[in-house]
């Protein structure tokens, strides 16, 4: 079974033209079509993100006075941070420098002050950051993009349970962006990724069409989950028990069962709030009779199992990660997979914990917030298994385990932030400032994103049957690691000092706190860090698509049966479908030898008919 | 159901599945077998019934807080639903949810004809619900008993009309726009108090906000209705493969699926007939 | 401004005292690797220095700023609390995580690792039950601190906040309205909030202190300030374009001089001419976050030169502005649209009441170039200092009227108590906006109008030199 896929047209050239690719139902192709899309909606999504950050790198930019002769006072800024700049911040204040004498003249229009975005533009700005980055990349990344393709491999199976639903759900994603860069084009949408009511159906913003964009890409996400659990109870190998199965479709199942219970309930919520933006339904509106916070309560109960659709399937790639390049079989396999579903379930208990200062009752928030911290214990035990799973192995630090390193470190500081934002009396201090924006991006990018790296660097052999450049590759993941602890720990430090999040401009802050200027400039200058690194990242995976040398079926030396068929795979997945016998074990990589020329790994797995 | 096949002896399966043995044409290609393939259908029907029992349940609250904020509106607008036709589609769906679940009976049985004809009926239920669904609505339209934000109820006989001031949209513009609406009277800044009740078009018994009940009766009742639609569809698509001849005893999954769904179709309604209709 | 306050009270309180404390060990070296914390405020110098930026924090530990309130140690203890478990944690990992990546990094003589257990139950539970632990005392400490946070004393002084797009209105039991949040130092304070459009959130960093405004519901929350100071209040739920001019200040009283304070503010009206009450109910009533006084274009149109002028619509139909379109303008601004600009100003119709109307109509009058002299006649000398470049009357009464914001023109009753107040209120049915409270706006609308045009549109609060 080890052997390449002689006999057999490897999926990537199994059919030509665009047809087969647009209506194919090969799981693996459906998975490689919504990597396109999500790395193209990261970029989207990142091009807002620097535009925020641009614009809030510089006091001076922002804050130019309300004078009409702009020109007498608000060069000052920027010409006296300027030349005492290093290098990177110069070429940060003269890009700032230079979009903002191209939007000048519309700025002056607009308003006197100087601005690089008018305010409206700057909440449409994190507003689309945050919409694009949560419903088009974050959430489908890891299970759709990456699961997709792996999980019936892994499972040993020829495909999902329901191919044709699977196509469905790319093809309603592909809507739903569709949805989304409709709003970009006709208006933009101002209301922050969450739509809180009543601001949302009173802006004059792309409200309905983004409400119905999210609501399809919540069906595209149910499609994906609804397949998930089927093809996990359904399609395993002949032999393949529960606890046989990577612990990758252990988290992959966790987040099934989070995107079918969590996610109808933000497709209510979303109807709801385009009908009443449409017909003045009034089930949110306080004048009609409704509730604004009902808003919240709904919003939260998909959105912060949410959360755990997004990270849950970024720690069972770390699992993977960690347990193959440590060469050493997992530590706690149980322990882990229980807590993935742990973390899933206690996931749908604690949506109140977002809402501390909402005036919700004394009692729901005790009780939101002892659950919370229940959340917590699971988390901490994946860490420590991870940590206990590295020890005496024999760690190569290829590129996937620098993300995997990463991930732990990133997520380490991200999970232990939660805890200030779970106690009650801190998140009432910290709730809506940067601190938590910065949390959720520990979390966010340097969890999910990060094992997302870590995940298609690991697969793409797989994937497309190339190697990458193993040097570029960690240059990369070095260069995503500091730009995103450039970026985001100073936000701690801006958040728990007292500044709010989605704030246009600061400078009226600066007097009290002449500190948010230092700490913003040091935040830009990491997202233009992070920025190379992510270029850095597609060139070294371009690179290898033309020059990369051909993948070996094994080239990491894991046990999970992905790697037990060539790369890439046929379109059959396996040309004789794989049996286990009772000793598989797909952590068990003593069997598999290395060898030295070929750089890839050799050997039936245990177990392994 | 569920695959725990740990124990199989591996080498009967290396035997059986060693060779690509002839797949049926109604069994798809990455399934093993009929049996596996219904299997899978039925388990990834049921997780979608729960994503749509979920999707009704945001519905569901929210009836619950308006009810329990308003309880006095709830008791007062629903005089305005017709039990009779509320009754008359309870009684139309059910019977339909019986001939649905006749219908997988024939399909088992491969009683072609039985078939056709049962899923003819059903279909012909759920038009006659929509259409009793129609006239209710526009006995609503024409009162002028919509939802909130269109809520002008006409004058009519009955327990009069709503509350004009206070509810409509417009309020806003008379100058104490958006001040809370207050839970208890002495919260109530007193000037607020004096604008609701000296307004002209307050009743004696009709309380505020009556279109609160019409958009929860409005949301709850069209979405249903939506499905309602949905179920059309799929009847219709059984239909048209049941005419021809699709279906046998080893391939009868969709209609049984459909089954399923239009269950809880009926279902739902079930719910929704006595919350909204049945009041006291 | 602050910082002189910071350093000149000394009223620091038992808990402010301990609060302090329990901030020292801060100042010791941490164990979190990375060097992210050496010492107290060795990062943000390191940083900003590199940033090549003015550095001098504004007081507090690195992490928060300085606290204010008798409640603010119990989320500054917690905080530290967390803090210290997470960077033990946190090393925990990175340290092991260092180690082992030296200790058993993959040689070339050896590929496979060691043999070593694949679990052990014993182990896993340990660390199930040691973060179950740490987390309950969290939780218990944070719970704790959270039900006194929101547990008013029932002898509470009591405020009606209101929130609006974008700015904030303190109603005190006087039926004075300010623009500030003015409290006394000795006594707390209960706010009972609530919002006119969408959902706004009161935050008061000092304070640790956030409530959300929510629109069509009362929230609540209180503090007891323990030093007297200004302190910013921020806005923290997002909610529309000036989100983050949505500012305010917290003004806390020496002992005494709060009742001053509100006496003085109760009775402006009465007090000043009528340009010089309309400047300060420009400012109070928030016509200063979308109206500039110098010309400058925001969300509303310029105040300046308005009245007279031939004013298009957006219907393409065109008036005068004279009183009565002023008048109809602030009282239902919908009715008529200026070309250009959305229809987003909210209705004052009850808000105002006549003697306002009229006050605001001065003021604007006296902005007009042509009918400055006009309006300047019947309320005295001073009623234009806006935008430096006004040619209007003199420029003397700038510098009289600035004076410190938190030391209001001392009026001569010193102890003025509540009941006084509001027994006095009836008296002047019409004066609810405040003197002193426009004082303390009004100069630094001054100082910064005054070194010419500028810098930020002085009318918003907070943005006091």
């Amino acid at each position: 079974m080890n052997s390449p896929a002689s006999g057999s047209v490897d999926y990537l050239h199994a059919d030509r033209g665009i047809g087969s690719w647009i209506f194919t139902l090969d799981h693996k192709r459906i998975g490689v079509m919504y990597l396109v899309g999500i790395v193209a909606s990261l970029f989207l999504g990142g091009l807002f993100a620097l535009a925020i950050r641009t614009h809030l790198a510089i006091p001076g930019l922002t804050h130019g006075g309300s004078s009409a002769v702009p020109t007498a006072s608000n060069p000052e800024p920027v010409a006296t941070v300027a030349p005492q700049a290093t290098a990177g911040q110069d070429a940060v204040a003269a890009l700032a420098a230079e979009s903002e004498a191209a939007t000048a003249a519309s700025a002056v229009q607009e308003t006197p002050k100087r601005y690089l975005l008018t305010p409206r533009q700057y909440n449409q700005a994190f507003t689309l950051h945050g919409a694009i980055m949560i419903f088009l990349v974050i959430i489908p990344g890891i299970p759709a993009a990456l699961g997709n393709f792996v999980l019936p491999l892994m499972l040993g199976a020829k495909d999902v349970a329901f191919p044709r639903l699977n196509l469905a759900s790319f093809h309603l994603w592909v809507i739903g962006a569709i949805f989304f860069l409709a709003v970009l084009a006709t208006g933009g949408l101002d209301t922050g990724w969450t739509f809180y009511t009543p601001y949302s159906t009173t802006t004059d913003t792309r409200v309905v069409t983004a409400a119905l964009g999210a609501f399809i890409l919540g069906f595209s996400s149910i499609f994906t989950g609804v397949n998930f659990i089927a093809t996990v109870h359904m399609l395993r190998a002949r032999g393949m028990s529960w606890f046989k199965m990577p612990l990758f479709v252990w988290s992959l199942y966790a987040t099934a069962v989070i995107q079918v219970l969590a996610t109808p309930v933000l497709g209510i919520t979303l109807l709801l709030v385009a009908a009443e933006k449409l017909l003045g339904l009034g089930i949110f509106d306080p004048k009609l009779g409704g509730d604004p916070v009902l808003f919240q309560h709904f919003f939260w109960f998909y959105s912060h199992p949410a959360v755990y659709i997004m990270i849950l399937p970024g720690m069972g790639v770390v699992s993977e990660l960690i347990s193959t390049f440590s060469r050493k079989h997992i530590f706690g396999y149980r322990f882990i997979a229980f807590s993935s579903v742990a973390i899933a379930l206690l996931g749908f208990l604690v949506w109140g914990h977002h809402m501390f200062t909402s005036g919700q009752s004394r009692l729901a928030s005790m009780i939101f917030s002892a659950l919370t911290f229940s959340v917590s214990i699971p988390s901490a035990i994946k860490v420590f298994n991870w940590l206990a799973t590295m020890y005496k192995g024999s760690i190569s630090l290829q590129t996937p385990m620098c993300y995997a390193l990463a991930f732990l470190f990133l997520f380490g500081i991200g999970g232990l932030t939660g805890l200030f934002l779970g106690a009650l009396s801190t998140d009432v201090h910290l709730h809506d400032t940067y601190f938590v924006v910065a949390h959720f991006h520990y979390v966010m990018f340097g969890g999910t994103l990060v094992a997302f790296l870590g995940g298609l660097h690991y697969w793409w052999p797989k994937m497309t049957g190339k190697m990458f450049n193993d040097t570029l590759g960690r240059l990369g993941a070095v260069a995503v690691f500091l730009g995103m602890n450039l970026t985001f720990f100073p936000q701690f430090v801006l958040g728990s000092r007292g500044m709010p999040r989605r704030y246009f401009d600061y400078s009226l802050l600066l007097d009290r706190h002449p500190e948010f200027a230092g700490l913003n400039l040091l935040s830009t200058a990491g997202a233009f860090l992070t920025l190379i690194g992510f270029l850095t990242v597609a060139v070294c995976l371009a690179h290898s698509l033309w020059r990369g040398r051909p993948a070996p079926a094994n080239p990491w030396g894991a046990a999970t049966l992905e790697w037990q068929t060539s790369s890439p795979p046929p379109k059959e997945n396996f040309l004789r479908p794989p049996v286990l016998s009772e000793g598989y074990d797909p952590y068990y990589l003593d069997d598999l030898e290395y060898d030295n020329k070929t750089g890839a790994y050799y050997g039936v797995p245990l177990g392994l008919a | 159901m569920n695959n725990s096949s740990a124990l199989v002896t591996p080498s009967a399966l290396v035997e059986s599945e060693g060779e690509h043995h002839e797949h049926p044409a109604y069994v798809a290609h990455h399934f093993d077998s009929a049996e596996q393939q219904f299997d899978a259908g039925k388990l990834g029907v049921w997780v979608f019934l729960l994503t749509e029992i979920l999707f009704f349940s945001g519905l569901f609250c929210a009836y619950a807080v308006y009810r329990g904020n308003h309880p006095e509106v709830f008791v007062y607008a629903h005089h305005f639903l017709d039990k009779n036709l509320g009754a008359l589609n309870t009684a139309v769906l059910i019977f339909s949810s019986l001939t649905m679940a006749l219908a997988v009976r024939a399909a088992q049985l491969e009683q072609r004809r039985a078939l056709i004809v049962l899923l003819g009926v059903t279909l012909l239920c759920a038009f006659v619900f929509l259409g009793v669904k129609c006239v209710e609505y526009r006995q609503k339209w024409e009162h002028g008993l919509l939802w909130a934000g269109r809520y002008h109820p006409a004058h009519h006989g009955e327990p009069a009309e709503g509350p004009k001031g206070a509810v409509e949209p417009g309020g806003v513009e008379s100058g104490i726009g958006g001040e809370p609406t207050p839970s208890t009277p002495e919260q109530a800044p007193t000037y607020l108090l004096q604008q609701v009740t000296s307004s002209e078009a307050v009743s004696a018994d009709a309380p505020r906000l009556v279109g609160a009940f019409f958009s929860i009766y409005f949301a709850m009742t069209g979405l249903h209705a939506l499905h309602v639609i949905g179920g059309i569809g799929a009847i219709t698509w059984l239909l048209v493969r049941a005419v021809r001849g699709d279906f046998h005893r080893f391939y009868f999954g969709p209609v049984d699926y459909v089954g399923l769904y239009w269950h809880l179709v009926d279902l739902v309604w079930i719910f929704l007939f006595p919350l909204l209709y049945l009041i006291h | 401004m602050n910082s002189d306050l910071r350093f000149t009270t000394g009223c620091r309180k038992h808990r402010a005292s301990e609060a302090a404390a329990s901030r020292t060990p801060s100042r010791a070296a941490t164990a979190r690797p990375g060097g992210m914390r050496r010492t107290r405020k060795g990062l943000p110098r390191v940083a900003l220095a590199i940033a090549g930026l003015p550095l001098a924090q504004a007081g507090g530990t690195f992490w928060l700023p300085d606290p204010a309130s008798t409640t603010a140690h119990y989320t500054d203890y917690l905080f530290q609390a967390i803090f210290y478990i997470s960077a033990f944690f946190f090393g925990l990992i990175v340290v092991l995580m260092t180690v082992f990546l030296i200790l058993y990094r993959r040689r070339d003589t050896r590929i496979h690792a060691e043999k070593a257990p694949s679990h052990n139950t014993a182990l896993e539970l340990f660390w199930t039950f040691v973060p179950l632990c740490i987390v309950i005392y969290i939780f218990a400490v944070g719970f704790n601190g959270y039900m006194e946070m929101r547990t008013a004393p029932p002898d509470a002084y009591e405020i009606r906040v209101t929130g609006q797009k974008w700015k904030w209105f303190f109603t005190y039991p006087t039926g004075c309205v300010d623009g500030n949040l003015h409290v006394p130092v000795d006594r707390p304070v209960r706010l009972v909030m609530s919002s006119r459009d969408v959902i706004h959130s009161l935050f008061i960093p000092a304070f640790r202190l956030k409530m959300d405004l929510v629109p069509g519901r009362y929230t609540s929350t209180w503090f007891h300030a323990i030093k007297p100071g200004t302190y910013p209040l921020l806005c923290a739920e997002y909610c529309g374009d000036n989100h983050s001019a949505m500012l305010a200040e917290v003004v806390v009283h020496e002992p005494g001089q709060f009742e001053k304070w509100l006496e003085e503010a109760s009775n402006f009206l009465k007090n000043l001419t009528p340009v010089e009450a309309g400047r300060i109910l420009y400012q109070r009533q928030g016509c200063a976050q979308c109206h500039s006084l110098d010309g400058t274009r925001k969300v509303g149109p310029s105040f300046k030169n308005v009245y007279g002028e031939q004013v298009q619509f957006a219907d393409g139909s065109s008036a005068l502005a004279d009183e009565n379109y002023l008048r109809e303008s602030i009282l239902v601004p919908d009715a008529k649209i200026v070309a250009g600009y959305p229809p987003q100003m909210p209705p004052y119709q009850g808000l105002l009441d006549e003697d306002k109307v009229a006050a605001l109509i001065a003021f604007i009058k006296s902005l007009s170039d042509q009918h400055a002299d006009e309006a300047a006649q019947p309320g005295g000398e001073k009623p234009s200092q806006p935008g430096g470049e006004k040619a209007a009357p003199s420029s003397p009464q700038a510098p009289e009227k600035p004076q410190p914001v938190e030391k209001p023109q001392p009026v001569e009753k010193p102890q003025a108590a509540e009941e006084r107040q509001s027994a006095k209120k009836p008296q002047a049915p019409g004066n609810d906006g405040q003197n002193d409270g426009g004082a303390s706006i009004v100069p630094s609308q001054g100082h910064a109008a005054a070194p010419a045009a500028e810098t930020n549109p002085a009318g918003r609060p907070g943005s006091s030199p």
